[in-house]
């Protein structure tokens, strides 16, 4: 199957002071379509970095990142929007919601971007926060939802735009065993349903275990790939 | 996103933060209503000194005078006021109508009253052209005989001379003192026989005269129309046709050379109608043909003169003194913009999150841009409209209880009849002030928008 994203030979050098730093070194990696990858290390792999390039957030210092035909490290910002716009959905570890809005003027806003109609927007922004149990917590603002609930608000929004690939940095970081579980089954059933390519940054062994390909990271090298026979609904039987 | 979210989404970003919104808004407030309300003063201050001056003459009038050489000889120097500079006065770019104007004073008597007479010598077909309309009856034509338009004054200045308290029981009026004529004329021009004579004892009892010749037979004229008051014509003249004019101007001269004595000496002699003209009326369609026409007719070495030239002098002065006003009032207005780019600086600094955010899940560069751009217009649209309102305000009370203490400090001249206004808000000041606020908001918030578009989404992100 013909990747969706490529990376060729990807550094990442940052400067501190006089110092350089290398967070990524000579990255050679294939995402297929519809498939769970799960980028495992301990902090200080290159792992966020990683993410961050392949978002087009960030550039890598030397390489190729090919999305589709497409050099994203080659864009400029105005086509990064676009092409974010388009394809990408994220959601982050602190749930990054905008704190003035309610959740379903946040789960809204991507369509905002896109220029969806008003009716259609709010139509499917509604039904999306349905799809993740928030049905009736529409009006409420960040600050009135427990961090499970604004995470599944966040969930919402990156997948809303139905992107082709959904990032996922830490994404269960603040939240405890029951509701990671919740949150990893929800992120995993949507992308799968939605047949998008999902892409975990974790550093929790037991979250790779959602994926069909796990890639371990160390000292912004590629340890190993491994394949993965992915769970689907992972139960919490800690506390039962 | 489309105009209408981006506009939801500002108006929403004020009002989250409405105090400080207000006190930006109200800096514009001020910076507005200052710049306005000095303009606006300023153009009320142009707008009363020209109506003082165009109350006093039209300003598209050129009056050419016969130079005045002292009793003696023509000064060969000074062009001459006759038909063939008629005939080049005549081609002047814009030109609504001329006409020449010969004096003549007269003895004129009604029934027991008399008074001497100016008399005009005009281009009758020339009037309406020129100017003149009356404001009872009509302008005289060629079927008139002895048609004539009577100044405003006329009909008062009648006297009986046996009457010898007719001095002071003769009846005043002044149009500056801004009260309505409440005279009760003398004569009614329109029924009343009017006669006019060279002869000076005409309609004496007892004619003194040095000469045993008749004098010419007195004509009868026939006023038509009345003028209305003139603030710089002369009241107390009588226009009639040109030939006329000339007639009587020169049975006149016949008949003081018949009856004069020569007092200084052999030598002396009375002044010779050199066959020209005491004066030349032109009228422009507009003010802008009237000062090249000017200083063409100054040059030639004409006496020409045109209230047009004053309200040149007068504009420039206002203009300055505009300008003035408008630079005091702008300072404020500066001061609010530095206000506006602050606030939208902080802005920037405080939503950095949300801007990287916004960019991440598709918001593009130039959709964050529209938006500081479009909050900073609108706190100076805001406070641009609320400028607007309290400087109609300040502008109507200024009307009301200064105007006329202002008018003294400016040292405006003219009647005091009409009301005063001494500060004007034309619709194309609002447009301005309000559209001005809101360029003011745009170019202080052009900055921070830069700012907040080039903020990398990723170190927004991270920023807590």
């Amino acid at each position: 199957m013909e990747p969706v994203i490529q990376l060729k030979d990807v550094r990442k050098v940052y400067r501190m002071g006089s110092e350089k730093i290398t967070a990524l070194n000579g990255i050679n990696l294939e995402f297929e379509a519809e498939k769970i990858y799960c980028l495992l290390g301990t902090s200080g792999s290159g792992k966020s970095t990683l993410l961050n390039l392949i978002a087009g957030l960030e550039k890598p210092s030397a390489g190729a990142i090919i999305f589709k035909n497409q050099r994203i490290d080659k864009m400029d910002e105005k086509r990064l929007a676009l092409f974010r716009q388009q394809n990408i959905g994220f959601v982050f570890q602190s749930y990054n919601l905008l704190p003035a809005l309610t959740a379903l003027e946040n789960v809204t806003l991507p369509l905002i971007f896109r220029q969806v109609r008003p009716k259609e927007r709010k139509r499917r922004a509604a039904e999306m926060l349905a799809a993740v149990g928030l049905k009736d917590r529409l009006k409420h603002k960040p600050s009135q939802m427990s961090g499970g609930q604004q995470q599944r608000v966040s969930i919402a929004r990156a997948f809303i735009n139905k992107p082709s690939i959904v990032f996922a940095d830490e994404p269960t970081g603040n939240l405890d065993t029951k509701t990671t579980y919740e949150m990893m089954n929800l992120i995993t059933g949507m992308a799968r349903e939605n047949r998008q390519t999902l892409i975990i940054v974790t550093h929790d062994l037991e979250i790779s275990a959602y994926a069909h390909k796990i890639i371990k990271m160390r000292d912004g090298c590629i340890e190993k790939i491994e394949d993965n026979n992915p769970i689907f609904n992972k139960e919490d039987n800690v506390n039962e | 996103m489309s105009i209408a979210d981006i506009v939801a989404m500002a108006i929403k970003n004020l009002f989250k933060h409405k105090v400080r919104t207000f006190l930006t808004v109200l800096g514009v407030l001020i910076g507005t209503t200052s710049i306005i309300s000095m303009m606006s003063l300023g153009l009320g201050i142009a707008k009363t000194q020209a109506d003082s001056i165009a109350s006093m003459g039209d300003l598209t009038v050129i009056r050419i005078y016969k130079p005045w050489n002292g009793g003696g000889s023509d000064d060969k120097s000074k062009p001459k006021m006759d038909d063939a500079a008629w005939e080049t006065f005549k081609k002047y770019d814009g030109l609504s109508g001329v006409t020449p104007m010969l004096s003549v004073s007269l003895k004129s008597v009604s029934g027991k009253f008399q008074q001497y007479l100016n008399f005009y010598g005009v281009d009758m077909s020339q009037m309406e052209a020129v100017g003149y309309a009356p404001k009872e009856g009509r302008l005289p034509n060629g079927d008139d005989k002895n048609g004539v338009l009577c100044g405003y004054d006329v009909a008062f200045n009648y006297y009986n001379p046996s009457d010898r308290n007719w001095w002071n029981n003769r009846e005043w009026w002044s149009p500056w003192s801004g009260t309505p004529d409440t005279r009760t004329p003398v004569i009614d021009i329109f029924n009343d026989k009017i006669q006019v004579s060279v002869d000076d004892s005409f309609g004496d009892k007892n004619p003194i005269r040095n000469s045993s010749k008749n004098p010419p037979k007195p004509i009868t004229i026939i006023p038509t129309g009345l003028l209305d008051y003139s603030y710089t014509g002369d009241n107390n003249s009588v226009y009639i046709d040109l030939d006329l004019a000339i007639k009587l101007s020169n049975d006149k001269q016949k008949w003081n050379n018949a009856t004069w004595t020569p007092s200084g000496g052999t030598g002396a002699k009375r002044r010779q109608n050199s066959g020209g003209y005491d004066q030349f009326l032109l009228k422009f369609k507009d003010m802008k043909y009237v000062i090249p026409a000017l200083a063409d007719l100054k040059s030639q070495g004409y006496d020409a003169n045109s209230m047009a030239e004053s309200m040149q002098e007068l504009q420039k002065q206002s203009q300055m003194i505009q300008i003035i006003l408008g630079a005091l009032g702008s300072v404020s207005l500066f001061v609010a913009a530095i206000g506006i780019s602050n606030t939208m600086i902080m802005s920037v600094y405080e939503r950095t999150r949300e801007i990287g955010i916004m960019k991440v899940i598709g918001a593009s560069i130039s959709d964050i841009k529209r938006l500081f751009l479009l909050e900073a217009a609108m706190i100076g649209v805001f406070g641009g409209c609320f400028g607007l309102g309290l400087s109609f305000l300040a502008a109507a009370l200024v009307n009301k209880y200064g105007a006329s203490q202002m008018l003294n400090v400016i040292g405006s001249y003219g009647p005091r009849s009409q009301e005063v206004k001494i500060a004007i808000m034309p619709i194309w000041l609002c447009v301005f002030a309000v559209g001005f606020a809101a360029a003011v908001g745009l170019i202080s918030g052009y900055f921070p928008a830069r700012r907040a578009m080039k903020l990398s989404a990723l170190t927004a992100i991270k920023t807590e």
